[in-house]
């Protein structure tokens, strides 16, 4: 029950805060969106199915230029890109996942970051259809039913309903048969292959959806930046995205919520430490993990076990006194 | 056509030389602790500004320079091993990845912070005087590196292979609770992992300074080929960690030099899947069965 109210104490909150924010501020809450969006992809892949990928920035990208290219060069619109985009990413992943099947922990660390990589030098190099360090300028906002979401507040709240998807997908595979496949298998890969789950194709599937999250949140990046380049879709930025996750609590959602909002909130609010800022934005992420081994969602819900058992204990010390 | 190819080659084994130092750092400390280190980069940057700092700033001469910016980086890394490795002692891997992570982008800032953006310089130990050998031109400081990889790695092989203080190492690496039980002192041979692995990456940092200078953000590029060379050449393995290094460098510098120098970054990676696909363990790794 408190988490329905938390969460709609939230939702509240989300829709309310653009009215009293700035333009600087929009900007931040849509990119938290996106980060959230991108978290949860991850989520699926690392936090319920314990398969490391560094690759997500690539993904994120390759859904941006997807989305971009095709509304720049063929004309079409959000509507055409946006689909295509999540379809696409999600075959790349599958792509991906196929051939390192077999490996994990470290290796799969590696031969994800390798993907990042080689992604990220083909954005750069492959001028004709990505231009390169330029970027791709001029890519339009989404229209709904003739309306142009031209401000950043109407795109803002469509966003929003994105994120709201993203979210009550994560909810619905965690519980659904697939999820349960995906944790078994995170657990004890031998019991869940015992228990006759496909092992295999439960890693693939983690992997499309996770890369297809990651398309939507590029399709939607690129529609609302209107500009892309490939600095954005860089190694650090998986970095980033894994560190989301982990400081927020990998497996939970809510945690990858939190984690994607504090990490982007953060940096912003330490922007009065000028230079000193990514410092102790690093330092931040060590003293977390070492303090919060199960990042934020494990250290609310502890607070929430303490309150619970508080509260039944006063309780039933008032049940003794009478 | 030749010759071109034996110049790369030379220039390739440098290189991978620096790749091989970086990537048995890593090797080292994944035995020891069962983690990997994504802030071992760093250590090369701040040993190459730490000799640099005690050359053009303190002045003191190209030798002593060097001894004390290794010394200073062991220090580092000593610190580094109490501060994170210690309380993460009993947490996941990726636990531990995200808290090197989080090392290496605070390194990586403060070193920008302390030196600024700007690439710095080490001087050459042989002067920058090229030499020509037939017609081949060698960069002397290539010459340097291959030799003083050469005597690293054999000293490397008496201290470890032929030394108590190495046979003990190695026990706690196959086994810590039985090496316990031996009356090792498991957490100081940790400790001396950790002093030596981060000495490794500052002699690397300084003897690369000359050839492609020392930047605050050089390090994550070079930890990731190291990372490369070690999977290549069986991750946790020494010899492995060198060959591989070496592998990576020249195959690297090669495919820059004959096919595209525009994707040369892209050739170590499409090395490494190739390798993870054909043989996840390596040149040297063994076989082993999976407990799950």
């Amino acid at each position: 029950m408190h988490k329905i109210i938390a969460f709609i104490g939230l939702l509240i909150l989300a829709i309310l805060l653009p009215q009293f924010s700035s333009a600087y501020v929009l900007g931040i809450l849509v990119l938290a969106g996106v980060y959230v969006i991108l978290v949860l992809g991850l989520n699926v892949c690392l936090g319920f199915a314990g398969q490391i990928s560094a690759a997500q920035a690539a993904f994120w990208g390759i859904g941006a230029y997807t989305s971009a290219i095709i509304n720049m060069r063929l004309g079409l619109s959000f509507w055409v890109g946006f689909p295509l985009a999540i379809v696409i990413t999600g075959l790349v992943g599958l792509g991906l996942a196929i051939p390192t099947i077999k490996l994990k922990g470290f290796y799969l660390a590696m031969a994800t970051i390798g993907f990042q990589q080689i992604c990220f030098l083909v954005f750069v190099n492959w001028r004709p259809v990505t231009m390169g360090v330029d970027g791709i300028p001029n890519i339009q906002r989404p229209s709904i039913g003739g309306y142009l979401l031209r401000s950043d507040r109407s795109f803002y709240y469509f966003l929003l309903i994105w994120v709201l998807i993203a979210i009550i997908f994560s909810l619905r595979l965690e519980k659904s048969k697939l999820g349960r496949a995906m944790k078994a298998l995170r657990d004890n890969q031998l019991a869940a292959e015992a228990m006759g789950i496909d092992t295999n194709k439960v890693k693939c599937i983690a992997f499309m959806i996770s890369a297809a999250m990651s398309g939507a949140a590029g399709s939607l990046y690129a529609h609302f930046a209107r500009y892309i380049s490939p600095d954005l879709f860089v190694f650090s930025t998986s970095t980033l995205i894994i560190s989301m996750l982990i400081i927020g609590g990998s497996g939970s959602v809510a945690g990858a919520i939190l984690g994607a909002i504090l990490l982007v909130a953060l940096p912003e609010s330490l922007r009065f430490l000028n230079n000193y800022y990514m410092v102790i934005y690093g330092l931040g992420t060590v003293l977390i993990v070492i303090f919060m081994p199960k990042g934020l969602a494990g250290l609310i819900g502890r607070i929430i076990e303490k309150l619970k058992f508080f509260l039944e204990h006063g309780r039933g010390r008032e049940k003794v006194n009478e | 056509m030749f010759s071109m190819a034996t110049q790369l080659f030379i220039n390739g084994l440098a290189i991978g030389a620096i790749y091989a130092m970086v990537g048995l750092g890593i090797a080292l400390i994944f035995r020891a602790v069962q983690a990997v280190n994504f802030a071992q980069g760093e250590f090369v940057v701040f040993g190459g500004f730490f000799a640099i700092t005690f050359f053009s700033t303190i002045g003191l001469p190209v030798w002593l320079s060097i001894i004390c910016g290794v010394l200073a980086t062991m220090i580092m890394g000593y610190i580094f091993q109490r501060l994170v490795y210690v309380p993460l002692q009993r947490s996941t891997s990726i636990t531990i990845v995200v808290a090197t992570m989080g090392v290496s982008i605070a390194l990586t800032d403060s070193s920008r912070i302390i030196w600024g953006a700007a690439p710095r310089l080490f001087p050459e130990i042989l002067g920058s005087t090229v030499i020509a050998i037939g017609d081949l031109y060698v960069v002397p400081q290539n010459l340097v590196i291959l030799v003083a990889a050469l005597i690293l790695f054999i000293t490397q092989y008496i201290l470890f292979e032929r030394t108590f203080l190495g046979m003990q190492m190695q026990a706690v690496a196959q086994d810590k609770e039985t090496a316990a039980l031996m009356g090792i002192k498991v957490n100081r041979m940790i400790a001396i992992t950790f002093l030596y692995s981060s000495g490794l990456a500052a002699i690397a940092g300084i003897l690369v300074a000359p050839i492609t200078y020392i930047w605050s953000t050089m390090g994550s590029g070079l930890v990731q080929k190291a990372f490369v060379a070690t999977i290549v050449g069986g991750f946790g393995s020494v010899p492995g960690a060198i060959l591989g290094g070496l592998f990576v460098g020249v195959v690297e510098t090669l495919c820059g030099g004959f096919i595209s120098s525009t994707y040369q970054d892209a050739f170590a990676f499409i090395i490494l899947i190739i390798v993870l696909i054909v043989r996840p363990m390596g040149f040297f790794g063994e076989e082993t069965m999976d407990k799950a």
